[in-house]
Parts: structure tokens; C-alpha cells; sequence
């Protein structure tokens, strides 16, 4: 079928450039309720994303429209045929300033981002993680699981385009979801615990679970946190999203577009007390989510810096948005790699500190930078012991929470994370008690 | 091979499954549509990514096991069969009279949902030309407005569902339209928007002016907005935040395949008072023209009306086919899937609290101070601890009985549900459902839900 899709691509002589991907997907899910398994799926894919991109002129200035569609396997060729034109037509009435596909660089190396257990035995796979969960439980009698869900993913990827790219690769996904409970009856609580990588190990599947149902237990003595201004740490979960502010607003799109108020050369913040912030993006972390070889515009990955000791250095920008707006292109974003500090997470734990793990969700506003979040774990510092609590929330935005902060030296990789593992923020609004 | 064409194929297959199976069901999904997307600065029309394609289910007596395709020829299904009875053999078939899955009442029927002009027969000249109007002249409406987007966007969907006794087609369209702004001023951002989606086509393209106009208007405020003082307030909720008041509060607490998870508090209040006796809430799928709408769910319950909480008391939970059957609970039509390749969980619907008989006037009256809190943009549930969050653009300050131009953003809402819907002293007159919204089980499985509500009075933690 690709081979036809092909053919008809390049055969047409409206399109300017296409890109093809082929996505072979099987997926294996398990889920469980207590011990018993409710329900296992089986789920197997193939889609083929086609983009074209129509290039005109008009008045002495090029133009480009791009559109993309879906082939589904069984499709005839009548079918993508007018896919095709339907998608030229789209194309056509959607123009922007010109730009076209990375003429093809062949990759030195690959990103690694395929768990060889997943692409060898899924089925293996799954049966280890049911076995540990099962193993853990036992050992900790005082807490018992709910729930749990596990998602093991295979995607075989081919892509091609009309400037030469043909590449193939393989990514893995593991997704864990358990839900803990401890204590009886109306005192009865939970902890939910999700975790999504490309390795299993990456899930780092028993410390994890130990520290999920820590909190778990300590939510069955959490108290409702103070109301006011206190120095907060920010950790675990929070940290996933922590800095969508900044890598949205240094996308070259957002500043094409007019939502970024950052410039190259601009401060993050008006006046640095703590740590300066130093970002960059990075396809290549292996395991990251976001790791790649090629973006979709068939540029090769590499990393970027955009931010550094505070100030910015560049936009990502991806071929199109690097064309729009005369800038270097860097390829789509990648990871988030974030520089750590030197202050260790017993130097950043003093005397009424937060330190706060999970949220109802912690999603900085990526125009506004306003943050908020209901805490459903975390320990406060009283007489140098950790006092746990939950409710209430945190709020604040984030240019101002930059200029008062401080980055752990310990480091952590999560998902398309890779950075301090602890963020200590200084005078956050908390509203609890 | 379209949907609708599989009927008798997928017939075939789960009766020669349930040769071996106490029961078997199969569920064909396809999702097509079109996004027409006009901004200041870009444009673009992209085809909605389409699912189409089937999942088959068996139960072996204990375990749900199924088998999802999106190869939809007579050879792929039937292989996808055998796969599916091959894993069920190796699970262990049982026949337990205490557990078994009720097929229903015997029924074929189609349904159509509604529709006056099919998106597809517009040109697609028309509709971006549309956009383009539409964002050209909203953007003259300020200066502060740096990019101005307008939206369209349809869907339609076509569903099979066939069990031993029933084969249930529904095809369903709906139309979303959204006008999003981006105000600018002295270096800061603020994002607004409106809009709507409905089940229907083409007629519901217009953005309503006034509703615009608002959101304009309160994004200036907002541009210059403080950040409020934390700590307990009277507060009136828009039908907006009322509505995701609901769905957090006691949606998400009354999926019954949380009861069986025991993750659920509402479990043991069925029956008991959660809330202030004027309150009544719903989650209705039969409601008409609203975008959460179906004429069966996932799990060929044909679309009824469940009341969740009335005059204050926990009444009915929302069930899935699983939790229904191990629960002995009552069916109620909301086993959903986000597609044909995902689970089916209990799923919310069209929820709300339905009208009183209050003014927003007089609820404003005889506030000393308080807020006005208005334009979710997020919310979580907690269903185990009963705790909430709710996220809204801002809150606007009420004092000695009259609405200030003091505006504060953003703002969160958290608090112990029963204590907020406790709280509630007056209802509004008017109800409105909002359009807009899908929902995820915890953070995954995104289906379209909508919610709404009238005007309430209550008392609340601001943040």
C-alpha cells in the first residue's frame, strides 16, 4: 500500500512536496481490579499519514499550504486518489509564507528509543511487571491495590519524503497505572500512581511503587496545609509540566503567532535571588519521549539550547516557523533537558519548607505563565521532621516564582523530563488551613 | 467496507464466538471530519485523524478479553476471531450462572442524529472564507487583540454495536465552532474564548456576537487583574463553573466502575444526603442537539435520562456493562469508549444541575463581599477523598450587594465536595450546557462530555 501511496504522491503534479509515515502499531493492555484481571485487549494498527505541501505564487511572493490525511489499510486506489485531491484542495486554501521539507541528512545514529523487551516479548514483558505488582503487594500488606492498568506499546515507523528521506525506527511505550488504597472505612485513602516511558525500566517499577504507596499511607495523617507565603519544592509529578511556560514560549511558532513576549537577548525574569534557569531541548535522550531522529519537516534532531543562565538565547524553531521568521531552524523540541544546581535536597529542606509531589494537575499556563494546584501529597518541614499534607492549593506565576529559585544537584529523568529533581521555589501563595 | 455494511459479519462472528463464551459483543467505530482554522497570522484545513475500525469482546465467565482491528475486511475480522477465541481458551472459559452479561431486549434499529446542512456540501471555499470573515472582522474589535482565531470544526461519527439481541447503528454529527483571542498588552499575554459544540451541521457555524463581546470584554479586565487574597468566600458560580462543578463533584464520584475499584466514597452514600435539598443533578445522553448525546452508548444501552442526585440524596450511580453486572446494579447507558480501540469504562454524559427559581440579581443583592467566579478552564475529581479543584479564568468582586470591575486571575476553587454542595442556598433560573468540553478517565481515554447548570450560590475556598 505504501509503495502505491507513493507512487501516486509523486506523480501528481499539484504537490509540491509529501511526506509519508507508516505506523505498524500493536498494543497489549492488561488491567486489573484488586487481584483479578477484568480485562485483557489486544489492539493492532496500521495508518499511513500522508502530508502534501502545494507551493504557489502570487504577486511576486511564494506561498505554501499543507494538509494532511489518512490512509487506512484496504483503502483503493480511488480512495486515496481523491484523499489526495481533497487534501490539494485543503492545501491550496490554507496559504501561508512558503517553506518546504530539510533537504535529507542521513543519520549517524539512531535516538534510542525502543525497549528491547517490548519489541522481542510483549507478552513477557507484561507478565514481569503483573508478577512485581503482585510481589510488592505481598510484602506490604498494609496497603492494598485497587486498580491497575498496563499498556505495552510496539510502533514500527517507516517515513519518506520527496526530499529523500527514507527511514525506519522503532518506539516502545510502557504505561503503568495503579491505584493504592490503605486504612478502613471512611478513613479509607488512595494514591494513584501513572507513569508513561518508552523502558520499561525507565518506570523504575518497585521504588516507584514503594513511593506511591508511602503516600498512600501518608495521606492517612495529612493535614490541610497553612494559608500564606512559604518556600515550596517542587517535585516528582509537578515536575513534568513545571516548565511548559518557557518551552512554549520559546517555540518559534508561539512568536510567529504573537503569544510569545520574549525576545532573544530578554531576561526570564526581572531580578534573579536563586539559581538561573538553563534549558535546552534534547531529541536525543535515550528513552526520552521525545527523542527522535528526524522532526516532520525531515530535519535531523538535534539538541538546542534556549535558555541560558536566565537569559534567552533562541527560539526552537522547526523548518517552517525557522523560515517565517529568518531565523536558524533547530528542529522541533524535543525533551526538556533543565540544568541542575549545587544545593542538595537535605540543603534545600530547611525549616518550613513544602515539599510538594503531586498535584490534581500542575499545568503552567503557557501564555500567561499562571500556575495552580490542588496538593494531593507532600510533607511540610516542622522541627526538622516531615509532616504530611494534601488539600489546599499552590498558585502563582511563573516569571515571578524564577527569579526565587533553586535547582537540586540530584537529577532525574521522567518522561520528556530530564533535570533537577527538586525545584525550591520561595514565597508561594498556599491556600489551605 | 463501511460501518454500517458490517452488520451481518460481525453478527456472524460473535454468534460463532458464543459457541464457546457465555457472551460475546462486537463495536465498530469510524470518526471522519474537517478543521478549519483561520488566525491572524496562519490558516489551515486539516482532516481530523479517522479511526475506523472494530473490536470484538468475548467474556470467558470471569475475564472481559477483546481484540481490536482496524483491517476491516471479511478475512482480517475473522482472523481477529480466532485470535480473540484463542486467547479466551487460554484464559479459561467458565459458565457461571451468577455472572453473566445481559444481552437486553431484542432490537435492530438505525439512528440518525441531527443534522440541517451537511458540512460536506459547502464548498470548502465557503467555509474558510467564513473563518476568514469572522476572524477578520472580531479582531477590529480591540487593539489589545494581537491574534484573532476562529474555529470550525465537524465530526461525524458512525457506530455499530451488535450483541445476540440487538444491532444498533447511529450516526451522529456535530459542529464546533470557537472564537480565541489573543489580548496583548505591556508585555503580558491573556488567551480568551468562546464557543460551542452541538450535534448537528453547518447551521451552527455562527459564533454567537454577545457571547464574544463578554469574553472580550472580561479579557481586558484581566489584562490588568490582581491576584486575590486566599481564603473562604460567598460565591456565585457561572453555569459554566456550575456545570463543572457537577461533573467533578459527583460525575466522576458516581462511575460505578470506581465503586468496584473501591475508589469511590459515593459507594457508600447511595441513598444518603450529599447535598443542600434544592439540589437535583442529572447526566442525560438523550438530551437533544447537545454534543455528549448518543442514541446508545458503547455497550448497546439505548439513552435515557439518570437523576444523580435528588432533592439533595445520592439517588444512582452511572454504570458501565462490567460494574453493572458485578455490582447488581441498574444499566444505565454510560459504557464509552474514546474509540473502537479502547476499553469501554463508565463514562459521564451530558451532566448538570438543573434550574431553581433565583435571579442572578437577587443573588447578587445581599452579598456583603464576595466573588463572581467565572470561565473554567480546568477541573479535577477526586472521588475517593472528595476533594476538588477547579480552575477559572478569574473572579470578579462583589460588595455590598453589586458587581465591581474588580477582576482577579487565575483562580483555583478547592474544597471537600459535600461541604460545597452543602453550601449551595440559592439556584439559578436559567440552565446552560456547555459544549466545549471532553473529559478523561483520571488522564487518558478522552471522550466528548458536556456539563452545565444555572447560576449558584454557595460559599467557597479561592485561591
Amino acid at each position: 500500500m505504501k509503495e502505491k501511496i507513493i507512487s501516486l504522491l509523486k506523480a501528481h503534479k499539484e504537490i509540491g512536496s509529501w511526506d509519508l509515515t507508516v505506523n505498524r502499531e500493536e498494543r497489549d493492555e492488561l488491567y486489573l481490579i484488586f487481584d483479578t484481571v477484568e480485562q485483557k485487549r489486544r489492539i493492532e494498527e496500521i495508518l499511513y499519514h500522508v502530508e502534501v505541501l502545494v507551493h504557489k505564487e502570487k504577486e511576486g511572493k511564494r506561498f505554501t499550504g499543507s494538509a494532511r490525511f489518512q490512509a487506512l489499510p484496504g483503502e483503493s486506489e480511488q480512495e486515496i486518489r481523491q484523499k489526495i485531491d481533497d487534501a490539494i484542495l485543503a492545501a491550496s486554501l490554507a496559504l501561508n509564507p512558503y517553506y518546504d521539507y530539510d533537504e535529507f541528512i542521513p543519520a549517524k545514529e539512531k535516538s534510542e528509543t525502543c525497549d528491547p523487551l517490548i519489541r522481542s516479548d510483549r507478552a513477557r514483558a507484561m507478565d514481569d511487571m503483573k508478577e512485581k505488582i503482585f510481589a510488592m503487594m505481598k510484602e506490604n500488606r498494609d496497603v492494598r491495590l485497587a486498580s491497575a492498568e498496563i499498556f505495552l506499546t510496539l510502533t514500527r515507523q517507516e517515513r519518506f519524503n520527496s526530499k529523500g528521506l527514507s527511514h525506519t525506527s522503532e518506539k516502545s511505550e510502557a504505561l503503568l497505572e495503579a491505584v493504592f488504597l490503605t486504612g478502613t472505612g471512611e478513613n479509607e485513602v488512595e494514591s494513584v500512581l501513572t507513569r508513561e516511558e518508552r523502558f520499561i525500566k525507565n518506570i523504575d517499577l518497585e521504588n516507584v511503587m514503594q513511593k506511591y504507596m508511602g503516600f498512600a499511607r501518608d495521606n492517612l495523617k495529612a493535614q490541610l496545609p497553612k494559608t500564606g507565603k512559604y518556600d515550596v519544592i517542587f517535585t516528582e509529578e509537578a515536575l513534568d509540566e513545571f516548565f511548559d511556560f518557557y518551552t512554549s514560549q520559546l517555540n518559534a511558532s508561539m512568536k510567529f503567532n504573537k503569544m510569545s513576549v520574549f525576545n532573544p537577548g530578554d531576561a526570564i525574569t526581572h531580578e534573579f535571588s536563586g539559581d538561573k534557569l538553563s534549558l535546552s531541548f534534547n531529541p536525543r535522550i535515550p528513552g526520552g519521549y521525545r527523542s527522535m531522529d528526524y522532526d516532520r519537516y525531515g530535519t535531523l534532531a538535534q539538541r538546542t539550547q534556549v535558555i541560558e543562565d536566565g537569559i534567552v538565547k533562541r527560539f526552537a524553531a522547526d523548518r517552517k516557523y525557522a523560515t517565517y521568521l529568518e531565523m536558524p531552524c533547530t528542529g522541533s523540541p524535543g525533551n526538556t533537558e533543565v540544568k541542575c544546581g549545587t544545593r542538595s535536597l537535605s540543603d534545600l529542606e530547611t525549616e518550613g519548607t513544602y515539599v510538594l509531589s503531586r498535584f490534581s494537575t500542575f499545568s503552567p499556563n503557557p501564555l500567561t505563565g499562571a500556575f495552580s494546584g490542588e496538593i494531593r501529597n507532600g510533607y511540610v518541614i516542622k522541627d526538622g521532621k516531615r509532616i504530611p499534607v494534601k488539600g489546599g492549593s499552590v498558585t502563582g506565576m511563573m516569571k515571578e516564582a524564577m527569579s526565587r529559585v533553586f535547582f537540586s544537584s540530584e537529577e532525574v529523568i521522567r518522561r520528556d523530563y530530564k533535570g533537577p529533581e527538586y525545584i525550591k521555589v520561595l514565597q508561594v501563595d498556599i491556600a489551605g488551613e | 467496507m463501511e460501518i454500517k455494511d458490517l452488520k451481518k459479519l460481525l453478527k456472524d462472528s460473535i454468534l460463532e464466538l458464543e459457541k464457546e463464551v457465555p457472551y460475546a459483543s462486537a463495536f465498530a467505530g469510524s470518526v471522519t471530519g474537517r478543521s478549519i482554522r483561520v488566525g491572524t497570522y496562519e490558516k489551515s484545513v486539516q482532516f481530523q485523524e479517522p479511526s475506523k475500525g472494530v473490536t470484538l469482546t468475548a467474556f470467558t465467565g470471569s475475564t472481559f478479553m477483546e481484540q481490536s482491528t482496524n483491517i476491516l475486511t471479511e478475512e482480517s475480522i475473522k482472523k481477529c476471531a480466532a485470535a480473540l477465541l484463542d486467547a479466551c481458551r487460554k484464559e479459561g472459559i467458565t459458565f457461571q450462572s451468577n455472572l453473566v452479561p445481559d444481552p437486553g431486549k431484542k432490537i435492530e434499529q438505525d439512528f440518525q442524529g441531527p443534522m440541517e446542512i451537511d458540512p460536506y456540501s459547502i464548498p470548502l471555499e465557503e467555509l474558510v472564507a467564513r473563518a476568514q470573515e469572522k476572524s477578520d472582522s472580531l479582531k477590529t474589535k480591540s487593539d489589545k487583540i494581537v491574534n484573532m482565531m476562529v474555529i470550525f470544526s465537524h465530526e461525524q461519527r458512525d457506530e455499530l454495536y451488535v450483541n445476540r439481541n440487538k444491532t444498533l447503528f447511529q450516526k451522529l454529527n456535530s459542529w464546533m465552532t470557537i472564537t480565541y483571542a489573543i489580548l496583548q498588552d505591556k508585555g503580558k499575554n491573556m488567551p480568551v474564548y468562546s464557543g460551542d459544540s452541538r450535534l448537528g451541521g453547518y447551521e451552527l457555524a455562527e459564533p454567537d456576537p454577545a457571547e464574544f463581546e463578554r469574553t472580550l470584554q472580561d479579557g481586558l479586565h484581566l489584562l490588568h487583574a490582581g491576584r486575590i487574597t486566599p481564603g473562604t468566600y460567598d460565591c456565585i458560580f457561572s453555569p459554566e463553573l456550575s456545570g463543572m462543578f457537577a461533573h467533578e463533584a459527583f460525575g466522576h464520584g458516581t462511575e460505578t466502575d470506581m465503586y468496584l475499584k473501591e475508589r469511590a466514597k459515593g459507594a457508600h452514600y447511595l441513598n444518603k444526603k450529599v447535598a443542600a435539598k434544592a439540589v437535583q443533578m442529572f447526566d442525560n445522553p438523550a438530551y437533544e442537539g447537545i454534543a455528549g448525546s448518543f442514541f446508545f452508548d458503547h455497550e448497546g444501552k439505548l439513552s435515557e435520562n439518570t437523576q444523580i442526585i435528588k432533592d439533595g440524596i445520592l439517588v444512582s450511580g452511572l454504570t458501565d456493562l462490567n460494574s453493572a453486572m458485578r455490582l447488581k446494579m441498574k444499566r444505565t447507558p454510560n459504557g464509552r469508549r474514546e474509540s473502537y480501540s479502547h476499553k469501554a469504562y463508565a463514562r459521564m454524559t451530558n451532566t448538570y444541575f438543573q434550574t431553581g427559581h433565583d435571579t442572578l440579581d437577587a443573588m447578587i443583592k445581599d452579598i456583603k463581599h464576595g466573588f463572581l467566579v467565572d470561565h473554567p478552564t480546568n477541573g479535577m475529581e477526586d472521588p475517593k477523598g472528595w476533594g476538588i479543584q477547579l480552575e477559572a479564568m478569574y473572579a470578579r468582586e462583589i460588595k455590598d450587594g453589586k458587581l465591581t470591575d474588580n477582576y482577579f486571575t487565575p483562580i483555583i476553587v478547592t474544597g471537600y465536595v459535600p461541604d460545597l454542595l452543602n453550601s449551595i442556598t440559592m439556584i439559578g433560573n436559567e440552565l446552560k450546557i456547555s459544549g466545549l468540553g471532553m473529559c478523561g478517565k483520571g488522564w487518558k481515554e478522552w471522550v466528548k462530555v458536556t456539563d452545565g447548570g444555572p447560576y449558584l450560590r454557595l460559599k467557597a475556598r479561592l485561591a
